[in-house]
């Protein structure tokens, strides 16, 4: 799959582009000089061209996210379209810096550009999360979704909670404090950078007071409990406390790989909410782009 | 107030963890202060005990289902059942010393506390609304703000005049420096009139009043221009900023083709592709010709490419370039030095043509017209042969009718000068006659042997009456040589030479030109050694010599906005 989408049918996009961009350099060659009418720039019948096939390249580039959706079409499979979507979006790049001939000011013509180059700047990113998360994503999920992780989180959680009840109360208070204060996720900021922002109060004795301290991939809990473990008094505290510890432990384990799973989707996702903003905006840019330059032809 | 709440934990049968709460209220939820934590609850549940084990149930949001319906708040009696999200509840009674009592039991998928923080969806901004935003945004600032001055000229001055977007974000490349001026740089309505409308001449005549058209409408056709623009030459916007095309297609494409523009009764034009020896028709000169004897019906122009027919200037004057640059022939009269080209030619502020040579400026100090030797600081007038022959005439008459003059000049020895004629030492008859026979000798020694003829043509008529015998031929120098073409002679002086001069005998060889008919103006050639075609940055592009806009063309603020170049008839 993720070779396919650069290698598509031996290459042929990468072929297409490349000889789009030769034509398209070609063409820029042949303007300017000292015996051209002006210089090169998006005025002259090769600008005009290169402005044209631009154009048209983000018009056809756009209607991916169409294509994507309609799953009767039968204008090439979705894939081939990836492909060329690829490679053509990047040899935009190329053909619209030739169509302003590297002329930029403060106008909407520029704004057009800038919003063409962030567009395909994000696509890159996005070609590098679909090409190497997928894989990453595989290894953490190993057969349960997000959807059963969840699951067992809380399942695990309920029983902490039950089982805690036959603690003393020191103890219910510091584990039923490392439940609420799991964090995981959170803002689109902290989904992405996956820092566990988990928490535990320790509770107070009479030298100090009570206080919520961090506890990173459950550590501080687990520490707790396992240490506790020898200081037990009766058979039935070290079953609870060997309960809880291996329902800690394997909450650890999930806590770590739903972060994880987290930052992955959100990583091969958070491209898209600027690729297609930027995308409309540009596709608005362009038109009045077109229109202003006729405006005042 | 107690509550008692009693969580079935279903691993046995009736297994249940019993806990107690004391508080006004008891609070239920995933919320984290909640004294009853039930995870994936939210909506802020409350309870309140009313006493008999009855209360009441709020919640800020219907969380609540009785009886398969949602609410946000209920009445609680022993024995009533309810559900939270994922839970299923049931009064039950009090114990002693309780309040309220609640068994709880979770039903289906227990839900989890960060269930809504593991998505993007809901911590980021929505696609659509941006899309829409970005797309308003870019299309309010860039399109539809500006567009607002089209139709009103106030609503684009405030514009321009605010931080608010303006039509001056449409313009698409810097202005040449000389339109940067107020009332163009900033002001595109001063050229783009019209929207949609390509940039029309009338835009640019309204401030360059003084423009002409590059024919003669009166000799050309004026059709041939219709379709001509201002701006088919002159594009503004570029990068780096240029005003006037220079490429050879803006002469070549419509010069390319030989006798394309031909007046009738004049020969055809020759066809110009580019500036080499092959593309080029050779330069043509403007030899200035007397017309008629004597230039009795003045001067006229007649251009003509040097061919077979060995071309000569007729000026009338008589000079020799070789002589007086021969430093062993002709010295500088103040300093001894030899002559050198700028002792005469003295270039004008154009760069291009030289100031008239006159006989006061250049030839008098050495050529002087004194005429007695008594007197060698009297000299004739120039350039008007009857006053100079009634200033010879007045003078010999005073001097053989002053006794006191004559017996002086009897008693010294006439010196004997080189050139000039000895005056008689006596003469019998009256002063009159006397007089008026010295100045006819006098007069016949000037224009015959060595004063006027020197340098004139002088036509000896036969006539006897001294104001006709002599007729001096006009001097007319050739003033500009190819009057069609510019040339800066600063920029060519530049050019590497120890000598002034040499860099003048490069393309104009007087040091060996022994005659004043000798024409040493520079042909093709001499151009096309530096600044033919492939010479890269010397060479010359057409307008570097040709005016597209020569002084000759008709005005076009006339012909532009007249009906000729509007499709009428001429």
């Amino acid at each position: 799959m993720r070779e396919s989408l650069l290698g598509w049918q031996q290459y042929r996009y990468l072929k297409w582009g490349l000889a789009l961009l030769l034509l398209s350099v070609a063409l820029y060659l042949t303007q300017g000089g000292s015996n051209a009418a002006q210089p090169a720039n998006g005025g002259t019948w090769q600008g005009y061209v290169l402005g044209t096939v631009g154009a048209l390249l983000i018009v056809w580039l756009s209607l991916l996210g169409v294509r994507k959706r309609s799953y009767k079409s039968t204008a090439g499979t979705v894939q081939g379209w990836a492909s060329a979507h690829v490679y053509l979006g990047t040899v935009l790049l190329v053909v619209a810096t030739l169509h302003c001939a590297l002329q930029f000011g403060l106008n909407v013509h520029t704004l057009a550009y800038v919003l063409m180059c962030l567009v395909v700047i994000s696509g890159f990113y996005g070609l590098y999360a679909y090409m190497h998360l997928p894989g990453r994503l595989a290894t953490i999920q190993s057969g349960s979704g997000q959807d059963g992780r969840l699951d067992e989180l809380a399942k695990i959680d309920a029983r902490i909670r039950d089982t805690s009840q036959r603690c003393d109360a020191n103890l219910q208070s510091l584990v039923i404090s490392a439940l609420e204060l799991t964090r995981v996720g959170g803002s689109a900021w902290q989904q992405l950078l996956a820092r566990d922002r988990s928490r535990v109060t320790v509770p107070g004795s009479d030298t100090r007071k009570a206080q919520a301290v961090a506890n990173a991939e459950q550590e501080v809990v687990i520490r707790h409990l396992a240490g506790r473990i020898p200081d037990a008094r009766k058979q039935s505290e070290a079953e609870v406390l060997n309960e809880l510890l291996g329902l800690f432990g394997r909450r650890q384990v999930l806590l770590h790989q739903l972060r994880r799973e987290v930052q992955l989707r959100g990583l091969m996702k958070i491209w898209l909410y600027f690729h297609i903003p930027l995308t409309v905006g540009l596709l608005v840019a362009l038109v009045v782009h077109i229109l202003t330059v006729f405006i005042y032809w | 107030m107690y509550f008692l709440v009693r969580k079935l934990t279903g691993r046995a049968s009736g297994e249940a963890l019993e806990t107690e709460y004391q508080g006004d209220k008891l609070t239920l939820g995933g919320e984290p202060g909640a004294m009853l934590p039930l995870p994936g609850v939210g909506g802020d549940v409350t309870i309140e005990a009313s006493g008999g084990g009855a209360g009441r149930i709020t919640a800020r949001r219907p969380v609540i289902t009785v009886d398969g319906v949602a609410t946000s708040k209920a009445p609680l009696a022993v024995g009533d059942t309810f559900e939270l999200p994922g839970y299923a509840l049931e009064v039950i009674t009090p114990p002693q010393g309780f309040d309220l009592a609640l068994q709880l039991q979770t039903r289906g998928k227990p839900a989890s506390t960060f269930a809504g923080d593991v998505s993007l969806e809901r911590h980021t901004w929505s696609i659509r609304k941006t899309s829409w935003l970005l797309a308003l945004a870019v299309l309010l600032l860039g399109l539809v703000v500006p567009a607002a001055g089209l139709w009103r000229g106030d609503v684009a001055a405030t514009l321009r005049s605010t931080p608010l977007p303006s039509d001056n974000l449409w313009s698409s490349g810097p202005l040449v420096s000389a339109h940067q001026a107020s009332g163009v740089a900033q002001e595109c309505q001063a050229c783009h009139q019209k929207p949609f409308v390509m940039v029309q001449d009338g835009a640019c005549i309204d401030c360059h009043r003084g423009m002409t058209e590059h024919v003669d409408i009166a000799v050309h056709d004026a059709h041939a221009f219709t379709d001509v623009r201002c701006a088919s030459c002159h594009r503004e916007h570029n990068e780096p900023a240029m005003i006037s095309r220079r490429d050879q297609g803006l002469c070549v494409d419509c010069h390319a083709g030989p006798g394309a523009w031909e007046v009738a009764g004049k020969a055809p034009m020759e066809a110009v592709t580019a500036f080499t020896d092959a593309g080029h028709p050779a330069f043509r000169l403007a030899l200035l010709e007397p017309q008629g004897i004597g230039a009795a019906h003045g001067w006229e122009v007649r251009r003509v490419r040097p061919g077979a027919e060995p071309l000569q200037e007729a000026s009338n004057l008589k000079f020799t370039h070789e002589v007086h640059l021969d430093p062993a022939k002709v010295q500088h009269e103040g300093t001894g030095a030899a002559l050198e080209c700028a002792s005469c030619h003295t270039l004008k502020d154009d760069g291009e043509h030289f100031e008239p040579i006159t006989m006061d400026a250049h030839c008098r100090s050495c050529h002087g017209l004194s005429f007695d030797i008594f007197e060698p600081e009297l000299e004739l007038p120039h350039g008007d042969l009857r006053a100079a022959i009634v200033a010879m005439e007045a003078h010999f008459i005073r001097e053989f009718t002053d006794p006191e003059l004559r017996r002086q000049r009897a008693a010294e020895k006439p010196r004997r000068v080189p050139g000039k004629r000895d005056s008689a030492a006596s003469c019998e008859g009256s002063g009159l006659d006397c007089g008026r026979a010295e100045a006819l000798k006098e007069a016949e020694y000037q224009f015959a042997n060595t004063g006027c003829i020197t340098c004139h043509e002088v036509l000896e008529t036969g006539l006897a009456d001294i104001n006709d015998r002599w007729f001096v031929q006009p001097i007319r120098l050739t003033g500009d040589w190819y009057p069609h073409a510019r040339f800066d002679h600063h920029s060519h002086q530049s050019q590497a030479a120890d000598d002034p001069d040499q860099v003048c005998e490069t393309c104009h060889e007087a040091s060996t030109s022994n005659a004043a008919e000798d024409i040493l103006m520079p042909n093709q050639d001499n151009c096309l050694a530096c600044h033919t075609d492939d010479k890269g940055a010397a060479t010359l592009d057409c307008v570097s010599c040709h005016a597209f806009h020569p002084d000759g063309g008709s005005l076009s603020r006339l012909v532009r906005d007249s009906a000729l170049l509007q499709g009428g008839a001429p």
